[in-house]
């Protein structure tokens, strides 16, 4: 199942991975401050891991790092921190008359319930793609 | 006699608050002149008219002392952004639970330490800066198209690492590898079948800096 994330993303033909001009956002005209672009409002800001594949289509892969911002309205087509049975889940939201559904990969059951509660919306995405472990040893 | 003299003491002269104003304490003094096309002008206008104009030539600006600051790195690409030493350190809380399906209770994992994203997904911020990706031959690792991706000048690129390569006059970003002592950029997208580029020269090849990590922003 697609997360509706995907199709938003335009997707080139070719194979190369070009490089744009990173534009900076007003307010950080000085350079990339990472806390202020990424956490806008660093006091409803929480980070945490994804451990699962379930959001591998929408560009979320196991051991990537997510920002929770908890001051935002959830709207159609977020992806979200919900909690659901007692578990946290990191889905795509729908938000549909008889309830909440969180929309995943296909191995994932939809829940359609109206027992899910959103803990926050995930604004960014974080990966360390770099062996890290190493520079520390180095260092 | 007396009430035009009065007249004129009024012209000219200082006045307190006149003129333009001075911007972040530099003189811009000169004034420029171009003339472009009609939809040249639409662009401009859209992408934020002077503004914007004024940020990319702050931006040039600062990845050319970047370069020469450290003459020994390989050069900043024009499109870089470079990062900011900022003034506070935010701090924020990391919480230990892992997400997935059919985990416990979220209360009883919920240990949390607090990290400064900067130092998280910077580990020297005065020879790194930020580009933004563009298509889909990186996806397997998680490079999307729109991704802000940290670039590490003094790191030197192993086999295995993903760089930021400058090949046959392109900025692109692949996976080093060498094989036999050729070097070869791989991209990493299984689905797409993209082929391998086996630069014949160094020549034609330049690697600019380690790819340390990456972030998506989605609102």
């Amino acid at each position: 199942m697609s997360s509706g994330l995907n199709e938003s993303v335009p997707r080139p033909a070719s194979g190369t991975l070009t490089v744009l001009p990173a534009d900076c956002p007003d307010g950080l005209q000085e350079g990339f401050d990472l806390n202020a672009f990424l956490m806008p409002v660093p006091y409803a800001a929480f980070v945490f891991r994804m451990s699962s594949g379930a959001m591998r289509e929408a560009g979320i892969l196991p051991g990537d790092y997510v920002v929770v911002d908890r001051s935002k309205t959830p709207k159609t087509g977020d992806i979200v921190l919900a909690v659901y049975q007692k578990t946290f889940m990191i889905r795509t939201l729908m938000i549909r008359e008889e309830g909440y559904e969180l929309l995943g990969d296909a191995d994932v059951p939809v829940c359609r319930d109206g027992q899910i509660s959103i803990f926050g919306v995930v604004t960014a995405r974080m990966r360390r793609q770099w062996h890290w472990n190493n520079a520390v040893q180095t260092a | 006699m007396e009430k035009k003299s009065k007249k004129l003491s009024r012209r000219g002269g200082f006045r307190i608050g006149a003129g333009r104003k001075p911007n972040e304490g530099k003189a811009y003094t000169y004034t420029l002149q171009v003339r472009l096309s009609d939809a040249q002008k639409q662009t401009y206008y859209e992408a934020g008219g002077h503004p914007w104009l004024r940020r990319l030539l702050n931006q040039t600006e600062r990845n050319q002392q970047a370069s020469q600051a450290h003459p020994e790195l390989p050069p900043v690409p024009s499109c870089a952004q470079q990062i900011a030493v900022p003034s506070a350190t935010v701090r924020i809380p990391m919480v230990g639970a892992n997400i997935s399906c059919g985990f416990p209770s979220p209360a009883s994992d919920y240990t949390s330490e607090d990290i400064d994203l900067n130092g998280f997904l910077v580990p020297s911020p005065d020879v790194s800066y930020i580009v933004r990706a563009e298509g889909d031959s990186m996806i397997d690792v998680g490079i999307f198209p729109g991704d802000y991706l940290v670039v590490d000048r003094s790191i030197e690129a192993r086999g295995g690492d993903i760089v930021l390569a400058l090949y046959d006059g392109s900025l692109t970003v692949k996976r080093l590898k060498f094989n036999d002592g050729a070097v070869e950029l791989h991209p990493e997208n299984n689905a797409a079948d993209y082929p391998v580029q086996r630069p014949e020269d160094w020549q034609d090849l330049q690697i600019l800096g380690v790819i340390v990590s990456g972030m998506t922003k989605y609102r």
